[in-house]
């Protein structure tokens, strides 16, 4: 299916704007609505990516009030390409969670609001499914694109670590954090994709390497991936590869080692970097201010730092614990030699052929269900989106088929490097698949 | 008696560690060389300054150390307002040099470890605030840490005078600015003192504490483990209520960064030729900004010098010094082999030229008369710059560069030439 | 983790909890420690350890400088007081 952006010449913005304003009351698809005039293809970008003049909070209060002075790298290039940003995207506060609620006013989803969005690009995911011929700039650290993609029927990808720059992206883990793309239509992706890709001198993380398309035609399913899956889901997923089978897939099953610690090694890098990356936040020289500067600097930032929410709170206690001396060798080293073990044996498998698997191992669950689990049970639906996620592989979720009015979404993984195959898929399953949406803005 | 040192000097760059901001220049005003890298705003990330670790590695070397060939950095977090991200970029287990030492007349001081931090921002204690300025934040940094091995006064006093001249070479003069953080323990327990500033204060701190630590075993007294810092004032050290911070520390591998390969930097020639020059030479006989500019970092020059017998060295200096105070910039290495034969110690521009055997290209050198006339043409076109004249630096040496540039003359001769100018136009 | 190991965490975090918020992320974090001690029983000790999930090649910065922010940028989310940070108490 070919579609274009949503632009605008000079009329007709404030009109959409004033729609969208309208939706967003409802869905909180957005941190920030920009209302000056917009000339060119509209993108939304998530609220932990700078953009020059607007907010950024990252969903967090104790970012409240920062506005940057300078782009993010994405943007920058994207502007220059004739883009323009409409807002900030609603989020998991600094991307902590995989169901979209650790935001105050936390997103629903476009088809019912009384489920969850998924997260963390949870505003992306929403802002994708409502406008029309959208793109939305999102990021992933362990997920945060194919689990909101796939409860809000869109397409998320998450390139290659390293293939889009992070200058300009609001820390959670370095080492994990990808940003990436939600749309629903190839053209549009691709299109974003190749203006954003390309090494960056300020990001020393940032690649310049020629990605490339080699589409294989083996379709490999983890069989012991698929243990903590959903029954009716699996059914749906068998569903899914008799249909690419008959597209001339051929179907391969498949292990690998390792995979069931993948979560937990994911949580502990995460989360120990997470805690370095969140101590910059001390109430002073940006976002919100403590003002009583009589105040002892440790009673200072403690004050400050009470603004973090819970899960922000838990997880910086952790890191921190992860990272003290005594137990470094225990939790952090282990994690890193299984990211290598799996980086390795995943490999070898995405030589010969895609990894597919359902996006999450659940439906779209209600927000009443989830609001009060607990971190471990909620951490743990992370199992399929975790694995391409800590070894930096470039993966997909799609949408294929839609229960009760409800969308489900799987998950294509390729090898690094290989991006573009997953569009030439996706291309593929376009030919003659229809997305599926209430209805839309433009 | 014991003592280790954890010595801080600042590098020899034009910009910071992490970011293009002047790492020295223009600090008057506070925070006027700031971005959002040593802000440390969020969305922002480091890049690493290539000439920091090329110095890095050839002061690692000047201390005999072992080059880490794949050397890395760590963070260091710790809370305190000067300090912008949370933590601090530095090294530990991949640090740049290990394992060196020094030598003083037979005694062998080893050196731990050399490592690249960031400095933290300045920070102004008032009675209800503290006031920041970002500009020192992220300057390049190495700390050199050594193992306990000083075991006296004259012995720490010897120390600091060969770091000296060790790190003289190397373009870091330890005068200008030194911090370090002392250990000294004379019986079983540990005494720290913090943030030692300056080489005079440094020695008064240890001849201090040891007084104090003395006094405390005549007496038949403990002496507690603790950290201490030393006032300049009073000249005493005094306890820190400051708690043990080293617990929590939690060093990580700095994600934002990856490895860096010491072994294909250019600086491996710079490592020989300061070498060379610490060999040769010790004490104060060149000048600094030789050292740095016209001999560490300027290749062409380093394996000039480095191809010269010992007894030559001195001389290839300053014949490299004649060269460039000359504005000759394309000589050969015959060139050089046949100048450094010549008597050249107090040799007029002219004469140079002519055993050189270049009179033909610099000596087109125009007569004094028609470089005024160009000058004056110069300024006519361009009343502001005649205008700013010699009060304005900038102004001053976009004119010197023109008039050395079209008459081949010295930068002093140019900037006499257009002082005389400007004097008598403005005179008219 | 004993009590007072905890309440060190909390302050080496500069994290400070109410009672109720305390009593409830203490048994998260001992629920994701066990979580995380799945870990334990895994023997890795040959395989290297991935810092990125791909080989990060190094990249350097010339000693250039660039054009400065203005003043104005600097303190734009700040508070100052004649062009310093204003900080909290020593």
């Amino acid at each position: 299916m070919t579609s274009s952006f949503l632009s605008f010449e000079d009329k007709g913005y404030k009109d959409f704007i004033s729609r969208l304003k309208q939706e967003n009351e409802k869905l909180n698809a957005f941190n920030f609505i920009d209302e000056n005039d917009k000339s060119g293809k509209i993108i939304s970008v998530k609220d932990n990516i700078c953009v020059k003049g607007m907010p950024a909070t990252a969903s967090s209060k104790i970012l409240q009030g920062y506005i940057p002075g300078f782009n993010a790298t994405v943007i920058e290039r994207l502007e220059k390409a004739g883009f323009s940003v409409i807002g900030k995207t609603n989020m998991d506060e600094f991307g902590f969670g995989s169901f979209g609620l650790n935001s105050e006013h936390y997103a629903r989803n476009p088809f019912n609001e009384e489920y969850i969005t998924g997260g963390s690009s949870s505003g992306s995911a929403v802002a994708t499914a409502l406008i029309k011929g959208h793109v939305s700039i999102a990021e992933s650290t362990g997920g945060s694109i194919s689990a909101p993609a796939s409860f809000c029927g869109v397409v998320g990808l998450t390139p290659t670590y390293g293939v889009i720059s992070r200058y300009g992206l609001i820390d959670y883990a370095s080492s994990l954090d990808k940003i990436g793309f939600m749309g629903k239509s190839v053209d549009n992706i691709r299109e974003v994709m190749e203006k954003t890709i390309g090494g960056d001198p300020k990001d020393t993380t940032s690649l310049s390497v020629t990605i490339s398309n080699k589409k294989p035609n083996k379709l490999y399913v983890i069989d012991n991936l698929m243990t903590g899956v959903n029954e009716v889901i699996k059914d749906r997923f068998e569903d899914l590869l008799a249909k690419l089978s008959a597209k001339g897939y051929k179907i391969e099953h498949t292990k690998i080692d390792y995979l069931e610690y993948s979560v937990p090694a994911y949580y502990i890098i995460s989360m120990s970097e997470a805690s370095t990356n969140l101590a910059k936040y001390q109430g002073f020289k940006y976002g919100f201010k403590v003002k009583d500067f009589s105040l002892n600097y440790n009673e200072f930032f403690m004050s400050a730092r009470k603004q973090f929410g819970k899960e922000a709170k838990r997880r910086v206690i952790l890191g921190t614990f992860i990272r003290s001396k005594s137990i470094t060798q225990r939790y952090y080293e282990k994690a890193l030699a299984i990211r290598h073990a799996l980086i390795a044996r995943m490999d070898k498998i995405l030589k010969e052929g895609f990894i597919i698997m359902p996006s999450m191992p659940i439906f779209t669950p209600k927000i009443s269900e989830v609001k009060d689990i607990s971190p471990v049970e909620a951490y743990s639906m992370d199992m399929l989106t975790v694995p391409p996620n800590l070894c930096g592989f470039p993966h997909m979720s799609f949408p294929y088929f839609y229960e009760k009015g409800m969308p489900i979404g799987a998950q294509i993984i390729t090898n690094h490097f290989n991006d573009y195959s997953l569009l030439d898929f996706l291309s593929e399953w376009e030919s003659d698949f229809k997305y599926k949406f209430k209805e839309e803005i433009s | 008696m014991k003592i280790g040192l954890e010595v801080h000097v600042a590098l020899p760059t034009k910009t910071k560690l992490f970011c293009s901001d002047l790492a020295y220049e223009n600090q008057e005003e506070p925070n006027s060389n700031v971005c959002p890298v040593c802000l440390g705003l969020p969305g922002a990330k480091p890049v690493l300054n290539k000439k920091a670790l090329e110095i890095s590695v050839s002061i690692s070397k000047a201390l005999n150390c072992e080059i880490t060939e794949k050397t890395w950095f760590v963070r260091k977090v710790y809370f305190y307002p000067d300090l912008p991200k949370g933590y601090q970029i530095t090294q530990l287990d991949g640090a740049v040099g290990i394992k060196g030492y020094v030598d003083l007349n037979g005694k062998r001081i080893r050196i731990r470890r050399v490592q690249i931090e960031e400095d933290p921002a300045r920070i102004i204690h008032e009675k209800d605030y503290s006031l920041i300025d970002f500009n020192r934040s992220g300057v390049p940094l190495n700390e050199i840490v050594t193992e306990p091995d000083i075991t006296s006064l004259e012995e720490l006093k010897n120390f600091i005078e060969e770091l000296r001249s060790i790190l003289y070479y190397q373009g870091v003069n330890i005068n200008q600015e030194l911090k370090t953080d002392l250990n000294i323990s004379l019986a079983e327990n540990r005494v720290e003192i913090k943030n030692v500033t300056g080489v005079r204060n440094l020695i008064a701190a240890a001849e201090y504490e040891i007084k104090r630590q003395t006094a405390l075993i005549n007496e038949g007294k403990k002496i507690n483990k603790e950290t201490r810092s030393y006032k300049e004032d009073s000249n005493e050290t005094v306890s820190s209520r400051e708690k043990e911070t080293e617990e929590e520390y939690g060093f990580t591998f700095e994600p934002d960064l990856t490895f860096y390969d010491t072994t294909k930097l250019e600086i491996q020639k710079a490592i020989i030729a300061s070498v060379v020059a610490k060999e040769l030479a010790y004490k104060n006989e060149y000048r600094e900004k030789t050292i740095r500019e016209l001999i560490l970092f300027n290749k062409k020059n380093l394996l000039l010098l480095t191809s010269l017998s010992k007894e030559e060295f001195k001389k290839g200096v300053s014949l490299i010094e004649k060269f460039a105070s000359f504005g000759i910039e394309d000589y050969s290495e015959e060139d050089f082999k046949k100048m450094i034969k010549q008597d050249i110690s107090s040799i007029e521009k002219g004469e140079f030229l002519r055993l050189l055997g270049k009179t033909s290209k610099y000596e087109e050198k125009a007569d004094e008369k028609e470089i005024e006339k160009g000058i004056i043409e110069m300024l006519s076109q361009d009343k502001n710059l005649l205008k700013r004249g010699i009060t304005d630096g900038k102004a001053m040496s976009f004119m010197i560069g023109k008039v050395k540039e079209k008459y081949h003359v010295t930068g002093k001769e140019a900037a006499d030439i257009i002082k005389k100018v400007i004097k008598s136009m403005l005179n008219n | 983790m004993e009590k007072y190991e905890f309440e060190r965490l909390l302050n080496s975090a500069r994290i400070e909890l109410d009672e109720v918020e305390s009593a409830s992320i203490e048994k998260d974090i001992k629920d994701i420690l066990v979580f995380f001690d799945k870990l334990k029983n895994i023997s890795l000790d040959d395989e290297e350890l991935a810092f990125h999930p791909v080989e990060i090649p190094e990249k350097l910065r010339e000693d250039n400088t660039e054009n400065k922010n203005k003043i104005e940028d600097v303190f734009y989310n700040a508070e100052n007081y004649r062009f310093y940070f204003l900080g909290p108490k020593i």
